[in-house]
């Protein structure tokens, strides 16, 4: 992509670790990722137990992670691979799009999170951008945290730091045409800014959403349980 | 006994005398009387006319006429059935006493000329009140013509009648006025008693009703026909915008699935549901793309993405901030947001739609995009009523604007929004 040429990793093959409780998924996304030529699946694991033991080892340039698992889930991985493996980057991947979940793995540090509807040039585009150290929005993600940064700050939250509480316009524009279906590339255009800017302000949306004490965002999310797709 | 299409009729009796059902300008009094004696019916009713202007002699008899003759296909004359009713009597009484009482208080203040010519108004009130209650349908319609030339606001009276029962209404009217001021204002009543200046008062009062009543009259019939037809032009573009979505829609998909019954068997079998749910649940939600059970945007919207996903094999991702509880505006919009995924599912070749709504104080927008080959907006046939009528014609109607956004190659992305007010 033109817009990413600048990428430290782009010559060698991204190195991926794969965290999912199904294993026919996992087949299918070593698969797909494997016949690109760009990616290498250095390992994976079905469990969260599986994950923490390996990845320190490995040392993958992103860990690939269902927000879905037993004992804990995605956010479970994250959080006790970052405990001893700080470098660590994260996307989470996720198929029932409920924001209580997406919201965790995000906050116990993931970079970024996709659906598993997602397709594989798509894909391999987000771990890139998550192996540079950008921040990944999928539409549905940038929705909720204009859903959740949109609420006004009500008298319990006066504490709480303005800084990190709240969006700029900017970075609410951006979100707001992520939501709509907009590639970085095509926000920058319609914005007249750089794509790196928009990676800017997208990271700096990401870190507000990981640091911000806002208590109600979790209560938000657990309000914000969405009908998973599929039970019509 | 004749045919009932054989006007004019030579009579025998009066008995038989019969007020045809058509050829009738007001109650058909004037073809009988003219069959009768062998006249033109024109000629009747210019007498009628030339009558009215003596002392209203030429109203009474014409409403006598139609008091006493029936109509065509009726039994008894009007006049019997009203006698026969207690309570018509006694609002006739009633009407006319109060009239009367009004002329003679008129009369007693020394108010000379128009009050007086308020007595064959005393006889027309009283016999209208009573055809109103005992005609049938026909005359029901000419009791309000009658009414309404009365006023000189009829538009079915020729026009120069009309011209002459305007100028005598307008002369009357400003009579009243005049007598009314000049009563008010002369220094001799100065010292009359309050009742004299109420009654100087009332009679300004009623002569500026007198000029002005017809054009109240029109201009609020006027202004509630031009409401029935926007209402009924709506309904219209309402009911096409439904059949297009759900009808039109499922036949495109029958044809194209031809080759499969099962498929089409159950199509058609979801398009029967459907419609039926339409016609005859009208306190149901009308839009195809809400579930009946949809109660706010984000579960109408989570409704259209799995019907969308069902039927055309699109991905759809919807992403919502913030959420409305649905009036009808927003079904509206919603309805144009599912008919935009159908276009995209249709024409745009993407195998996936971004559905972006989100709820502003006051305002809702609804943005759906697709990556697929786009078009060229200015260059889309008539016949299409997809774009131009489900979506941006029903979003407009309802209040909200909507724009489209494609050129060929680069996607389409509409623009929806639509005015919205939270009830809290």
């Amino acid at each position: 992509m033109s817009g990413h040429g600048t990428s430290p990793t782009s010559g060698a093959p991204l190195k991926v670790f794969l965290v999912d409780d199904h294993q026919l998924f996992r087949a299918g996304v070593r698969h797909e990722l494997s016949a690109t030529g760009l990616v290498e699946i250095v390992g994976e694991a079905g469990d969260v137990a599986g994950a923490v033991a390996q990845v320190p080892q490995l040392a993958p340039d992103v860990v690939l992670v269902d927000v879905h698992m037993p004992d804990g889930g995605g956010p479970e991985v994250v959080r006790q691979v970052l405990a001893t493996c700080p470098a660590s980057r994260f996307l989470a991947l996720s198929v029932s799009d409920a924001a209580e979940d997406v919201i965790e793995a995000i906050r116990a540090g993931a970079r970024g999170y996709v659906t598993k509807t997602i397709s594989t040039e798509e894909l391999l585009e987000a771990l890139r951008m998550v192996a540079d150290g950008d921040a990944v929005f999928s539409p549905r993600l940038a929705g909720f945290v204009l859903d959740a940064f949109a609420a006004a700050p009500g008298p319990a939250t006066v504490h709480l730091d303005p800084e990190l509480d709240q969006l700029t316009g900017r970075e609410r524009e951006v979100l707001r045409l992520i939501a709509r279906g907009y590639a970085y590339k095509e926000v920058a255009r319609e914005l007249y800014i750089s794509v790196k800017t928009v990676e800017t302000h997208v990271s700096a949306v990401l870190r507000k959403l990981q640091l911000s004490n806002r208590h109600q965002l979790t209560r938000w999310a657990m309000e914000r349980r969405l009908v998973p797709p599929g039970n019509y | 006994m004749r045919g009932p299409g054989a006007v004019p009729r030579r009579l025998g009796g009066w008995s038989e005398l019969r007020r045809p059902a058509d050829g009738r300008v007001l109650a058909g009094v004037s073809p009988v009387v003219a069959a009768n004696l062998g006249v033109n019916a024109l000629a009747t009713r210019v007498a009628f006319v030339v009558l009215s202007f003596c002392g209203g002699l030429g109203i009474f008899l014409y409403l006598a006429g139609w008091l006493l003759v029936p109509a065509e296909g009726e039994a008894v004359p009007i006049l019997r059935a009203a006698m026969a009713d207690k309570r018509t009597v006694a609002l006739t009484a009633a009407a006319a006493s109060m009239l009367g009482a009004l002329v003679l208080a008129g009369e007693a203040l020394g108010l000379p000329g128009p009050l007086a010519a308020l007595v064959p108004g005393v006889e027309a009130l009283a016999m209208l009140v009573a055809v109103w209650r005992h005609a049938g349908r026909e005359d029901r319609v000419s009791a309000q013509r009658f009414a309404a030339l009365l006023s000189a606001g009829g538009t079915a009276a020729p026009t120069r009648r009309r011209l002459v029962v305007t100028a005598a209404r307008l002369l009357a009217g400003l009579a009243l006025v005049a007598i009314g001021i000049s009563t008010l204002l002369a220094p001799k009543h100065l010292n009359h008693t309050d009742i004299t200046v109420a009654m100087a008062a009332v009679g300004v009062i009623a002569g500026v009703s007198l000029v002005l009543a017809p054009w109240w009259f029109r201009l609020g019939r006027d202004l509630a026909a031009e409401r029935r037809e926007r209402a009924r032009a709506q309904e219209r573009a309402e009911m096409a915008a439904h059949l297009h979505d759900s009808v039109l829609q499922t036949l495109a998909l029958i044809q194209r699935s031809a080759s499969d019954p099962q498929q089409v068997q159950r199509l058609a079998r979801a398009q029967e549901r459907q419609l039926r749910t339409w016609l005859f649940d009208q306190g149901a939600s009308r839009s195809p793309g809400a579930a009946g059970e949809a109660l706010t945007l984000a579960q109408a919207l989570e409704a259209v993405q799995q019907e969308v996903e069902r039927d055309h094999g699109l991905r759809a991702e919807v992403v919502t901030v913030g959420d409305a509880v649905l009036d009808e505006g927003l079904r509206a919009l919603v309805s144009a947001a599912r008919e935009a995924v159908v276009n995209a599912a249709k024409w745009s070749g993407a195998d996936m739609v971004s559905v972006y709504a989100e709820v502003e104080p006051g305002t809702v927008s609804v943005f759906v995009r697709d990556k697929g080959s786009g078009f060229d907006p200015a260059a889309v046939a008539g016949d299409r009523k997809g774009l131009s009528e489900s979506v941006l014609g029903r979003t407009r109607r309802h209040g909200g604007t909507a724009a489209v956004r494609s050129a060929p190659g680069k996607g389409t992305e509409v623009a929806l929004s639509m005015p919205y007010r939270r009830a809290s």
